[in-house]
């Protein structure tokens, strides 16, 4: 057989096949109705700004853990990828798993924040957050489970006040930015933060995403848009892609004082493994953390690798720690099926013991 | 049936067909779905450009992948000379060195480009050598995604990448911000508010709200504190209103009145846990409020129950489960 073998019919066929797609995909996402996520049964609990606590419905039927649960989301993108949809939330997976989950809502900052900052968050929001849900349960401690951003925040914060956490858990949560493999930390080597700041005042969270998309341009660009028409008339499918495409886009704009110290002190010059990240008046020493830690990172993370995720164990003090990896992206843990059979059951697992 | 013949219609029918159809269901499209369809309708004209492009290049080829090939790296080593993309006014020397910062950064992608084509000839000569093959426009399609996402990876890590990245945001920021900084004169000249004064304003904001919130917590832990130490003050003032003969003379003498919490210190606790609705934890925090013989909660007037109530979020159960009345009954008993 000759190794390229394809005749003008074949080409006009594969067409033809495309188009014929595309008109059905047409007629199906105008017919699409709502995209919802963040599908499970809460109330909201409290609020600060535009700060909203979630406090999921528990599932009565599953012994409870007394300790309750913190979910601490990044800033970057909406918190609702950790309750995706029916069958894919890990908040569901935690619940059914016995733990009594709170998660923390950020909101989309504006003008007004412009000059929030790191101190603000940590010692300011999340701080009043994990006072309310001590006070609710009339306990000095919780377990916090931080993601991606939210996990480096969940660091700092339980190396600042290490009384209050009992359990911690990281999930693709970057703490290393100079490994060989960071893209990120690569880009982001010499951009001069402080004018990027001084100018824009609050990033667009567009140009965060679009960021995100040259990583991988032809994956996230060409490959994916031209396998959408694929899929474009299994309606099923199509919703799936379009509730993970909404949520990729939804980015929210990021508060300028709070990703100037992100940016220049945590990723460009990676502080935080030095001990010199200062968050108001005191440094984050990752010393202080001595209770139990488990961190779970995704083996084909190009956002976080694995690598970066990894460096925490050497960094801490807590003789409790454990890794968990999956084999997906950045996301896979959250979104894929088998992530949620495994990732809620093994953190409901290892809280319980403690 | 030649190439060329096929060319024809699959540009002219192929392309038409898409934008009558593109045309038809753009108005009928709700807004959420309108910038997926456009992508996915634009890749799939990249998808029939793609096509056609191969097409077109093979008239009387005899090796269609070469012919194709050799058409796409014409394109590459054509871009950098096609001029720059933004037409910028070159007002000032930032605005030059960000349009340089520009040319620089497509041409280091123009050269990527290139990269990835050779590697893509070289996996394909890989493959015939393997024995295999590609059946379809599609395979080699996919085929070149993976070969490009490979060199691309290598190109983004480079030390180029970051040097033309970073160049690009620097200038286009340094760039804007000269802008700004007219502009902004500019309104100031006129009276006009500036996005310099707006910070002013939202920074000065900003603190006020830290105060604020520093505040407050100091309130909180000041009428902790205070309602440790009000009963107290209550409980020396009572006996003196209700025995009206020996109490109040010896409150008049400086020496021996004692307006101080040194009487309640002495008093003995009673067992709270016995007024139905309290049990050991809200004993503890009744304690805590200075709250901790019969006697004292039995004199608890009714604005005082709805501030206790309050402070220690009962829900309304000092009034409804007859806390006071217990404890009075009970304090007779003791």
């Amino acid at each position: 057989m000759a190794f390229f073998e394809i005749t003008p019919e074949a080409i006009a066929a594969e067409l033809l096949e495309m188009q014929n797609k595309l008109s059905d995909g047409a007629i199906n996402l105008a017919s699409m109705d709502g995209l919802t996520s963040g599908v499970t049964a809460h109330d909201i609990v409290f609020e600060r700004d535009k700060l909203r606590l979630l406090h999921y419905k528990i599932n009565e039927s599953v012994t409870q853990n007394t300790t309750p649960l913190l979910i601490v989301y990044s800033l970057i993108n909406r918190p609702y990828l950790a309750d995706f949809s029916k069958g894919r939330s890990l908040v569901q997976g935690l619940l059914d798993a016995g733990q009594d989950v709170y998660l923390i809502d950020w909101g989309y900052p504006d003008a007004n924040d412009r000059f929030t900052s790191l101190d603000d968050y940590l010692n300011g929001a999340l701080d009043a957050c994990v006072d309310e849900v001590c006070k609710r349960h009339n306990t000095s401690q919780l377990n916090m489970l931080g993601i991606c951003q939210g996990g480096t925040f969940s660091l700092c914060y339980s190396a600042l006040y290490p009384a209050k956490i009992r359990n911690l858990v990281t999930t693709v949560t970057p703490v290393d930015f100079h490994t060989p493999d960071n893209m990120l930390g690569h880009w982001a080597k010499n951009i001069n933060t402080d004018k990027l700041v001084d100018t824009l005042g609050n990033i667009p969270g567009h140009v965060i995403s679009r960021m995100f998309t040259t990583l991988r341009p032809y994956r996230q660009i060409a490959q994916k848009y031209r396998c959408l028409v694929d899929i474009m008339d299994d309606t099923a499918a199509l919703k799936k892609f379009m509730q993970l495409e909404k949520w990729l886009f939804d980015s929210p704009d990021q508060a300028g004082e709070a990703f100037r110290q992100f940016l220049k002190d945590i990723v460009q010059q990676n502080k935080l493994i030095t001990g010199q990240v200062v968050i108001g008046t005191q440094a984050v020493d990752l010393k202080q953390i001595n209770m139990p830690v488990f961190n779970v990172y995704a083996e084909q993370d190009n956002l976080v690798p694995p690598a970066s995720a990894k460096a925490i164990g050497e960094l801490i003090s807590s003789e409790d720690y454990l890794e968990l990896s999956f084999n997906s992206g950045h996301i896979g843990p959250f979104v894929s099926g088998k992530g949620q059979k495994i990732i809620p059951a093994a953190i409901a697992q290892w809280l319980n013991k403690r | 049936m030649n190439f060329d013949d096929w060319s024809d219609v699959i540009t002219k029918n192929w392309k038409q067909t898409q934008e009558q159809y593109w045309s038809m269901m753009n108005p009928q499209m709700p807004n959420q779905a309108d910038d997926v369809m456009k992508r996915a309708t634009d890749m799939s004209k990249s998808f029939a450009q793609f096509a056609e492009d191969f097409t077109k290049t093979n008239n009387n080829s005899t090796n269609p992948l070469e012919s194709w090939l050799a058409g796409m790296e014409q394109g590459f080593i054509n871009w950098p000379t096609m001029g720059p993309q933004n037409n910028l006014l070159s007002m000032t020397e930032l605005a030059e060195k960000y349009r340089e910062s520009m040319k620089a950064y497509e041409a280091a992608f123009s050269a990527h480009g290139l990269d990835a084509l050779q590697a893509l000839r070289e996996r394909m000569a890989k493959m015939e050598k393997d024995g295999g093959s590609i059946k379809s426009l599609r395979e080699l399609y996919e085929l070149w995604v993976d070969v490009s996402e490979e060199v691309y990876a290598k190109f983004a890590m480079s030390k180029q990448f970051q040097d033309v990245y970073s160049n690009l945001v620097n200038t286009f920021v340094a760039f804007k911000s000269e802008m700004d900084s007219v502009v902004g004169s500019q309104l100031n000249s006129f009276n006009m508010p500036t996005q310099q004064a707006l910070d002013d304003l939202l920074k000065a904001l900003q603190q006020e709200k830290r105060d604020n919130e520093a505040l407050r917590k100091r309130i909180k832990a000041l009428e902790a504190e205070k309602s440790v130490t009000k009963p107290t003050a209550k409980k020396v003032s009572k006996p003196a209103k209700a025995k009206k003969a020996s109490k109040p003379t010896a409150a008049i003498k400086p020496a021996k009145a004692k307006k101080t919490p040194k009487p309640a210190a002495v008093t003995k606790p009673d067992d709270l846990t016995k007024v139905k609705g309290i049990g050991p934890r809200l004993q503890e925090r009744l304690a805590l409020a200075g709250i901790k013989t019969f006697k004292q909660l039995a004199a608890v007037s009714p604005e005082e129950a709805v501030d206790l109530d309050t402070r220690l979020e009962l829900q309304g159960r000092v009034l409804r489960d007859g806390w006071i009345s217990q404890a009075a009954q009970l304090q007779g008993k003791s």
